[in-house]
């Protein structure tokens, strides 16, 4: 079968190929699956990178670091009463309720767009943290319903601290993309404003890829006040259920992630799961190692999860003495890793690595605990699968669908199941090689990279497709109420798929 | 039910102060490990949808509350923190008074830049970046100015003294920005015992009592600067927020040298009262505006709480310059050299005391240009004028609305 080759802008925050992360393994991993299309690759940062540490495949058309930042506005342009009725319908629909607040957001969006493309800071010129405030204190007067409360109070110097962040992050509207058949937003709210007025300005269409929950925090923002971080968990939020409702197409990674996105007012019909993927080539089985029990962990950074996997070491060590634990973990979260590892008393059991390749550590361990950080994204478990070890995952996020029963899954909040899982796997060894085998045969026949280009070739193609007719057909919308959105081909396409 | 879900409440970072709807909720219990089952098992309720309204009518109760920003300490315990360092000098006067002016004027041309300058640069950087990395800051912007020190006791002599006075500095500066004000007072009290003793007949050897004065110091500004070890990097922009505030500190060592060699060191006693109330009376008004912003709910009640906080700033700006005036009134009748010279000395406490507030408004090159302009004004043919109208000028602009957020 023919399949026409597409110009696809690559949309990620901070990511590929400027970053080594899960997520930019998983982009690496379908751009070179994709090799009969053209890439545009865009990561949005807020401050200057360095060179891209991937090298670029030949399918990448270009790769480039946008920086959002205020800019210059072009002379002879004015509009600043557009762009405050754009504030107060953005700062309105952040609190309103689900379907009323969702289409403000979305006309101040529309109307933020169009500003942009002059303005490179649309909310410049306005009182943001007066409008903030304002439908801030109308909201906590307002009835709430069952499932919503009053917003936290509201202070001027928080509005303040809001209000710029607000309006930073509407600066990702002025993004412009090249002319592309799809624009493809990977994860991240700042892609997906961009995406979105590319699609409002020039028709591109959009896909979206999610692979996190909006919802999660970022990390430094712990550091924000409560209001504050209410109020962007709030703009994330309705972004992304503007994305979803403006895309062609979306893709979750899981049932899980799939389960948010309709919440949050994606048509069914337009949801696609295709779950991450990893190419075995990359990640080879290797035999364990003879130097004794050990654990593996590979993170992101230390969270919480971290505080779960060294309390559960420290009960593993009292029924396996000499157990070792190999932790994995960024360069910059190195120190803190450390620290967290000497104040819980196991640095002599512990040892710490730095640095984005967790195959290594993977290698070293008999037994891979994984415990995905809050904003992880499900790539690394299919990783671990590859790996050749048996995997122990809390259930937490799509885990336990991904590893279905080729590992051992316990629950999020029991260091005490987590230890006892470990201790049974590392005295077990017959068990822990069926596991290890039976993971990586699954990954192997689920999660590959041909299953990958084979689900978004479709989706490109559906998303790139020239718009099917809706408008009503009145002869029969007297008789049949006939459905106005059409299936997608992708849909199509899954429904002849063998298993 | 209500106590099982209040203790889940206590378990949410902050206590889900930041939890708005339902899918908050929900994800901040799935982030606790909570499932579908845990809501059945342990909380009784059907799932975890069940459970997450359940926290969220529990949260309600508590969303009325007014605010209440985080206390701060007043202008009374401010102002009491320098009675440590000055009890340290009191009781090591005999060892550093052999050192002469010159070198007291050059350690104070390099300890009140630092000072003003890192003590307004760590503050913001404690707001945007905690108070590790406001430490550090402070530690790196001392060792600077301690190496700048050195430099300047090869002329002027006193390397040891100089870097114990600075070291005292630092203490100064960092007990508000890191919330060691109590404890810096704590450390006062053995200071000002060793301080009193030394001026009675059963005194201490004087190289004995520097030293224990040094080593408080010391290790006082030690222990406030000791989350410096594990601290991140400042954020962008600090060390120019520090050079602008510095310059500030450097106008106003300036004008309190010029001081001294115009009108001799009676001159200068007025001062050592007017600046710790001048530090005093500027962090307190920052402290009060932080509170109005953290506070109010409106612009409107945000101005209005700083129209207040102006006017309460004003009559505590007053008593200086009256203080002044009455002197120079006074000195006129009675044609008395050392009287003059203290009214200069309320009259330029007080214009420094207005260029610090003017500085805590977040306005440092106002309050710069004030600290300088006074003496050059001053050093025409009528200083106290100069001085007093450089006053009233810093009066009105602090009486001016403020930035609004």
């Amino acid at each position: 079968m023919n399949h026409p080759a597409l110009r696809v802008a690559l949309l990620t925050a901070g990511g590929y190929p400027y970053r080594r992360d899960g997520l930019s393994s998983w982009c690496r991993l379908l751009v070179g699956a994709l090799d009969d299309h053209e890439f545009h690759l865009r990561t949005l940062v807020d401050t200057r990178t360095g060179p891209p540490p991937y090298p670029l495949p030949a399918n990448a058309a270009s790769a480039e670091a946008v920086v959002v930042g205020p800019g210059a506005r072009r002379p002879g342009t004015a509009g600043a009463a557009e762009a405050g009725v754009a504030a107060v319908l953005l700062c309105r629909g952040l609190l309103g309720d689900e379907r009323h607040g969702a289409a403000m957001v979305t006309d101040a969006l529309r109307r933020l767009a169009r500003l942009a493309a002059d303005d490179p800071d649309p909310l410049r010129d306005v009182a943001l943290a007066e409008i903030l405030l304002d439908a801030w204190r109308t909201s906590r007067a307002a009835d709430a319903g069952n499932d919503r409360i009053p917003p936290p109070r509201l202070g001027v110097g928080d509005a303040a601290t809001a209000a710029a962040l607000l309006r930073h992050a509407c600066r990702a509207l002025a993004v412009r993309l090249p002319a592309v058949d799809v624009a493809h937003c990977v994860g991240g709210t700042a892609p997906l404003l961009a995406a979105l007025a590319a699609h409002w300005r020039d028709g591109t269409p959009l896909l979206v890829t999610e692979a996190r929950t909006p919802l999660e925090q970022r990390p430094g923002e712990q550091r924000l006040a409560p209001p504050v971080r209410a109020a962007l968990r709030l703009f994330r939020r309705a972004v992304s259920r503007t994305g979803y409702a403006e895309a062609a197409l979306v893709a979750p990674m899981s049932a899980h992630h799939r389960g948010w996105i309709l919440r949050h007012g994606a048509h069914p019909a337009t949801i696609v799961t295709v779950p991450p993927a990893a190419d075995p080539a990359r990640h080879p089985a290797t035999p364990e190692l003879m130097a004794g029990p050990s654990l593996a962990w590979a993170g992101t950074r230390p969270g919480p999860e971290v505080h779960l996997l060294l309390e559960a070491f420290a009960g593993v060590l009292g029924a396996v003495p000499g157990c070792t634990l190999r932790l994995l973990c960024p360069d910059a979260e190195r120190g803190r890793l450390r620290e967290l590892v000497q104040q819980a008393g196991l640095a002599a059991a512990v040892r710490v690595d730095a640095g984005g390749d967790p195959r290594r550590v993977y290698a070293a361990g008999q037994v891979i605990v994984h415990l995905p950080g809050p904003d992880e994204p499900p790539q690394r478990i299919v990783e671990a699968m590859l790996a050749g070890r048996a995997v122990v995952g809390v259930d937490t996020g799509p885990v336990a669908e991904l590893l279905g029963d080729t590992g051992v899954v316990v629950p999020r909040d029991s260091p005490a199941d987590l230890a006892a899982a470990c201790v049974a796997l590392l005295t077990d060894p017959d068990r822990r090689a069926a596991l290890a085998a039976a993971a990586r045969e699954r990954a192997r026949s689920r999660y590959t990279p041909a299953h990958l280009a084979r689900a978004y070739r479709a989706l490109y193609e559906d998303a790139a497709a020239p718009p099917v007719r809706t408008e009503p057909r009145h002869e029969f919308d007297l008789v049949l109420p006939a459905p106005l959105v059409p299936v997608p081909a992708t849909v199509r396409w899954l429904a002849r798929e063998p298993s | 039910m209500s106590a099982p879900v209040a203790e889940l409440t206590r378990r949410l970072p902050d206590g889900g102060a930041d939890i708005v709807d339902v899918h908050d909720a929900a994800a901040a219990l799935t982030a606790l490990g909570v499932t579908d089952h845990t809501a059945r098992a342990r909380y009784g309720l059907p799932s975890l949808h069940a459970l997450s309204r359940a926290l969220l009518a529990h949260l309600a109760r508590g969303r009325w509350a007014p605010l209440r920003p985080r206390p701060h300490p007043g202008p009374a315990a401010l102002a009491a923190r320098w009675a440590g360092p000055a009890a340290a000098l009191v009781a090591s006067w005999p060892v550093v008074r052999p050192l002469g002016a010159p070198a007291a004027a050059a350690l104070l041309l390099v300890a009140a830049p630092a000072g003003t300058g890192l003590g307004f640069a760590a503050a913001a950087v404690r707001a945007r970046a905690g108070r590790a990395a406001a430490a550090r800051l402070l530690a790196g912007g001392f060792a600077v100015a301690g190496a700048l020190w050195c430099l300047a006791s090869l002329r002027f002599g006193g390397t040891a003294a100089g870097l114990v006075a600075l070291a005292g500095v630092a203490a100064l500066t960092a007990a508000p920005v890191l919330g060691g004000v109590a404890e810096l007072l704590r450390w006062g009290v053995p200071l000002s015992v060793l301080a009193a003793v030394q001026l009675t007949p059963a005194r201490l050897d004087d190289g004995t009592a520097a030293r224990v004065a040094a080593a408080a110091l010391v290790l006082a500004a030690a222990r406030l600067l000791a989350p410096a070890a594990a601290a991140p990097r400042e954020p962008a922009g600090a060390w120019r927020t520090a050079l602008a505030h510095g310059l500030g500190g450097l106008a106003a060592a300036a004008a309190a040298v010029w001081l001294w060699r115009t009108f001799g060191w009676v001159a200068a006693v007025p001062l050592l009262a007017a600046v710790p109330a001048a530090d005093a009376l500027a962090g307190w008004h920052a402290a009060q505006r932080a509170r109005a912003r953290a506070a109010a709910e409106s612009v409107r009640a945000y101005r209005r709480r700083l129209r207040r906080l102006a006017v309460t700033t004003a009559a505590g700006l007053l008593p200086l310059p009256a203080v002044g005036g009455a002197l120079f009134a006074a000195a006129h009748r009675t044609a008395r050299d050392a009287v003059l010279a203290l009214s200069a000395g309320c009259l330029l406490g007080g214009v420094l005391t207005v260029a610090a507030v003017l500085a805590a408004r977040g306005r440092p090159l106002l309050g710069t240009t004030v600290a300088a302009a006074a003496p050059l004004a001053a050093s025409g043919a009528y200083p106290h004028l100069a001085l007093a109208a450089a006053t009233a000028a810093g009066l009105l602009l602090t009486l001016r609305r403020g930035r609004p957020a």
